[in-house]
């Protein structure tokens, strides 16, 4: 039993970066547009799944490369039309509506993609087909390699679109004070519609790449956000680069997990996300110092017990 | 002036009743006329009253306590895999599973609440949506107990007299028997004490602890409410279809019960019912006419009805309905009463005439004080944040009986040690006991709880509740009955209701607004909302009131009276802290001023004294006089 895990935990690491780098795709997708509009988009991983079924739709005309930059801008048209539908006019209201209304916005895009491309999963063809990478007992398609190229190069020109760009700038001053930005003439509004067309891109990319690893289907979106909320969430929803990493360690653990025991692929998720979730909620110590009051009085109720 | 009580506790206590009667008439109604029409109808109605539950159970947590679930077919299934277990594995009676199978699906909701419900807003989603996957996965997976993908079959139906309610008329009757019965849950939530404090939750969380409700237990009782009414339809539905898979209670399930309960209306009783009827009937017409059956473009239907909705009509089906009543109904409701927008009116009521009342109003609290005794101590109390020092090294003691003002320029620190006493804020460094008690593990709902009362410098009420329901919150937050003993003992759960009804409008005439009582808070003018927020804390029958900055943003003649009902206050036994920019209005008011400066104490004494005091004049005229 050791044996097998010790010669198939590289493989299980391999695959877990792969998947990890579209899980930090998704997070941060989620952490731009919640940074920007303090909306959690769950129709975040339906861009990727967008991403994907459009890339394999356009392959089917024209050659790959301008087959993904088509998916990627119709994704990115089609998130700033979602923007301008459904969060634009609405961009007052509560918190609650808001992400009911990119709840819907997934649940619309779920069932379009069913109708236009049906319930079964399609492949892509691997971007450069070749022979893999062997490294030790692990075996690294060139395609992985793509994923992880891709990623990284999307990660370092989104750090330097932020910090060096105008625009970027703009996005970040708006994350951290709406109100100020809005004083020196920066609308939250338009900044929200520039963060969704951003993590629209992001997912379009993150789909595509993956399309010819684990296959596309129309549901795929909703596994994505709720795997891209744990590194998100892990990175305080407030930080690209924790997203990124916490995405990878994510992918990685699952994959893990999902070797040792394939039914526990989706439990590790949930119990990965309560599990920050809780913990973030002990790290800001409001449950940990009334626990520890808890204990406290009971301690002192013992003693005035014992003292009579 | 009782005849207006009495006014408004007939519409309440009406609409609870109503709620159930109406339930009961239209289930009795439907049955009777849909089972002549045939066994497609009588379905459509079963399928109906059936989502209808589930949709009720989303009103509960989401409309009315603000806590999004996308998880409600996780309970659903519950409900559904235990009772249909139960009965195929262990042989137990459907009369028995069933309610097995909703009690668990509460404590499910229970436990799975614990580590959910600290979640605020979109994590909470999030988790649940999460919960609902696992539940999913989990039904598919554990073959040896539910079947797997390919079912439990051959579940019993409900017998009667030994015969099985096998038809789909026979087993409406039950349907709707517990349809009735959900509803009395729905409504006794919502008319009842438990929907006053889910909203006043989902308004407010931190004035809502403030007052003394736990948020976390009302989430708690509305998430397991809104669990027992999936957990009772998933169950109900097993015995009629008598086939379970997992595919019924998937995400397609949570996604069509929200829809049905946005369309309906999230913050009305109703809204599950009138959305499950409209979309049901909807459908099932798009697919008569259509002639498609096709399930993906159902689910693109549902899609783009949830969206418009909640763009279009966010309060939904009830939503339109109330506008109406309203508009019909506010000018009987409200008596003959000025309009609140024409200030000056009732103005000479506040004070003056509340500070007659309150003699025999006897404000005191809970614990029997000496005069001077510590109320509260504070301690070499230091305060950071990253690394502005808003409070070093501050002592401070509050005597029973007194009232001590603390005032200092802005930035002083005054509002954060405000907010260390109430236990908004947890101290760097420092003890701060309260009646003897270390508060600094507390959470402020339990300081709340040990006879604290607060008002906020930005008044904070529920601002879409009324005048009289604010008041209610706080009475009610810790005392009366739970949401069981209320459901078994509803008689007397509603007389204490009734009794803290009559005790809040007592307040509200106390603060001189008892004619706005059915007015929503958020529609009074400042100096009135500042009244009701003093009477909500009122209600709290403080030993220890801290009012944060009272006096902003009244005239003169607002502050004689304010000052007036204060010092009537405090006579009546209530320790009084304030903060204070006003200066004058403090000097003549406080029995002792204490000044902070930059987070430090810098003088403490009679008004007189700190008037005269060197480092004072000098904190607030600059270092130059």
């Amino acid at each position: 039993m050791r044996d097998v895990l010790v010669w198939q935990l590289p493989q299980w690491i391999v695959s877990g970066v792969v998947m990890g780098c579209v899980y930090a795709l998704v997070a941060v997708g989620l952490v731009i547009v919640h940074n920007v509009t303090r909306i959690l988009n769950v129709a975040q991983g339906a861009f990727v799944m967008l991403g994907a079924m459009l890339t394999i739709q356009f392959a089917k005309w024209l050659p790959l490369a301008p087959a993904v930059v088509a998916a990627v801008v119709v994704t990115v048209v089609i998130g700033a039309v979602t923007y301008g539908i459904l969060i634009y006019p609405r961009f007052e209201a509560g918190l609650l509506t808001l992400i009911m209304l990119t709840f819907g916005a997934d649940v619309i895009f779920r069932t379009v993609a069913l109708i236009l491309w049906g319930p079964d999963p399609l492949a892509l063809r691997e971007f450069t087909p070749g022979k893999p990478l062997i490294i030790g007992t692990a075996v690294v398609t060139r395609q992985a390699l793509w994923v992880i190229g891709v990623t990284a190069l999307l990660v370092i020109l989104l750090q330097l679109f932020f910090k060096r760009s105008l625009l970027g700038t703009a996005l970040r001053a708006c994350a951290s004070n709406a109100t100020a930005a809005r004083l020196v003439g920066i609308r939250p509004q338009l900044m929200g519609l520039v963060s969704w067309m951003l993590a629209a891109a992001l997912g379009a990319f993150a789909g595509a790449v993956i399309a010819p690893v684990t296959f596309a289907t129309y549901f795929m979106g909703l596994e994505l956000t709720i795997r891209g909320v744990v590194p998100a969430v892990l990175a305080g929803l407030a930080s690209p680069v924790g997203a990124v990493v916490g995405g990878v360690v994510f992918g990685i653990i699952e994959a893990v997990a999902a070797g040792v025991y394939s039914g526990l692929r989706d439990v590790v998720a949930f119990v990965c996300l309560v599990a920050i979730l809780v913990v973030r909620e002990l790290r800001t110590g409001v449950l940990t110092t009334h626990l520890r009051a808890r204990v406290r009085a009971w301690r002192m109720s013992e003693l005035a017990r014992g003292q009579q | 002036m009782s005849g207006r009580v009495d006014l408004g506790r007939v519409l309440r206590a009406d609409r609870e009743i109503l709620t159930v009667l109406g339930a009961a008439v239209f289930a009795l109604v439907a049955i009777l006329l849909l089972g002549g029409a045939g066994a497609y109808a009588v379905t459509i109605l079963n399928v109906v009253l059936l989502r209808a539950l589930a949709a009720t159970g989303v009103v509960l947590l989401t409309g009315y306590c603000g806590q999004l679930s996308l998880g409600q077919g996780a309970f659903a299934a519950i409900g559904a895999y235990i009772s249909a277990i139960l009965a195929t594995q262990y042989g137990l009676s459907p009369w028995l599973t069933i309610p097995l199978a909703c009690i668990a699906a509460g404590v499910a909701a229970w436990v799975v609440g614990f580590p959910l419900l600290q979640l605020r807003g979109h994590y909470l989603a999030l988790g649940t949506l999460a919960l609902a996957a696992i539940v999913y996965q989990l039904s598919v997976e554990l073959r040896g107990i539910t079947g797997g993908a390919s079912g439990i079959t051959s579940i019993p139906s409900l017998t009667l007299f030994g015969r099985e309610l096998g038809s789909p008329w026979a087993y409406s009757w039950i349907i709707g028997l517990v349809f009735v019965l959900g509803m009395y849950v729905a409504g006794r939530f919502a008319f009842g004490r438990m929907g006053r404090l889910a909203q006043a939750v989902r308004e407010d969380e931190t004035a809502a602890e403030a007052i003394g409700i736990s948020p976390f237990g009302v989430k708690n009782v509305s998430f397991v409410s809104g669990a027992v009414l999936a957990g009772v339809s998933g169950a109900l539905y097993v015995h009629w279809v008598r086939f379970l898979d997992p595919v019924p209670f998937g995400l397609q399930y949570s996604i069509e019960v929200l829809t049905m309960a946005v369309f309906g209306g999230i913050g009305s009783v109703w809204g599950g019912l009138l959305g499950a009827i409209t979309l049901t009937v909807l459908t099932e017409a798009l697919r008569y006419v259509t002639g498609v059956a096709s399930a993906e473009y159902q689910a693109l239907a549902f899609g783009v009805v949830f969206v418009a909705v909640l763009m279009l009509w966010p309060r939904g089906l009830a939503g339109i309905a109330d506008v109406w009543s309203a508009r019909g109904r506010t000018s009987d409701r409200r008596g003959g009463v000025p309009n609140v927008s024409s200030e000056g009116t009732a103005e000479a009521e506040v004070g003056i005439g509340g500070g007659a009342l309150i003699a025999d109003h006897r404000v005191t609290g809970p614990i029997r004080l000496q005069h001077g005794d510590e109320l509260v101590v504070v301690q070499r109390l230091h305060c950071r944040f990253g690394g502005v020092k808003a409070l070093e090294d501050v002592n401070l003691v509050v005597r029973a009986g007194e009232i001590l003002a603390v005032i200092g320029p802005n930035g002083a620190g005054k509002t954060t040690l405000f907010n260390v006493i109430a236990g908004a804020i947890k101290p760097t460094a420092g003890a701060v006991t309260v009646l003897g008690r270390d508060i600094r593990g507390l959470r402020p709902y339990e300081v709340a709880r040990l006879g604290v009362a607060r008002t906020f410098q930005n008044v904070r009420l529920f601002t879409e509740m009324t005048c009289v329901e604010n008041v209610l919150a706080a009475l009610e937050a810790h005392d009366g009955y739970g949401m069981i003993r209320g459901l078994v003992l509803p008689v007397r759960a509603r007389q204490r209701e009734d009794a803290a009804v009559d005790e809040a409008h007592r307040l509200l005439a106390v603060v001189g607004l008892a004619e706005f009582a059915h007015f929503r808070a958020g529609d009074l003018p400042l100096a009135k909302q500042r009244a009701l927020e003093l009477a909500r804390a009122l209600a709290r029958r403080p030993t220890l009131l801290l009012m944060d900055e009272p006096a902003s943003g009244l005239n003169e003649a607002e502050r004689d009276e304010l000052a007036a009902l204060i010092r009537s206050l405090n006579a009546s036994g209530v320790t009084i802290l304030l903060i204070e920019h006003a200066v004058d209005f403090v000097m003549a008011l406080a029995d002792r001023v204490v000044v902070l400066s930059r987070g430090m104490k810098i003088a403490e004494g009679t008004p007189l004294e700190v008037r005269n005091d060197r480092h004072v004049i000098e904190a607030y005229l600059g270092e130059a006089a």
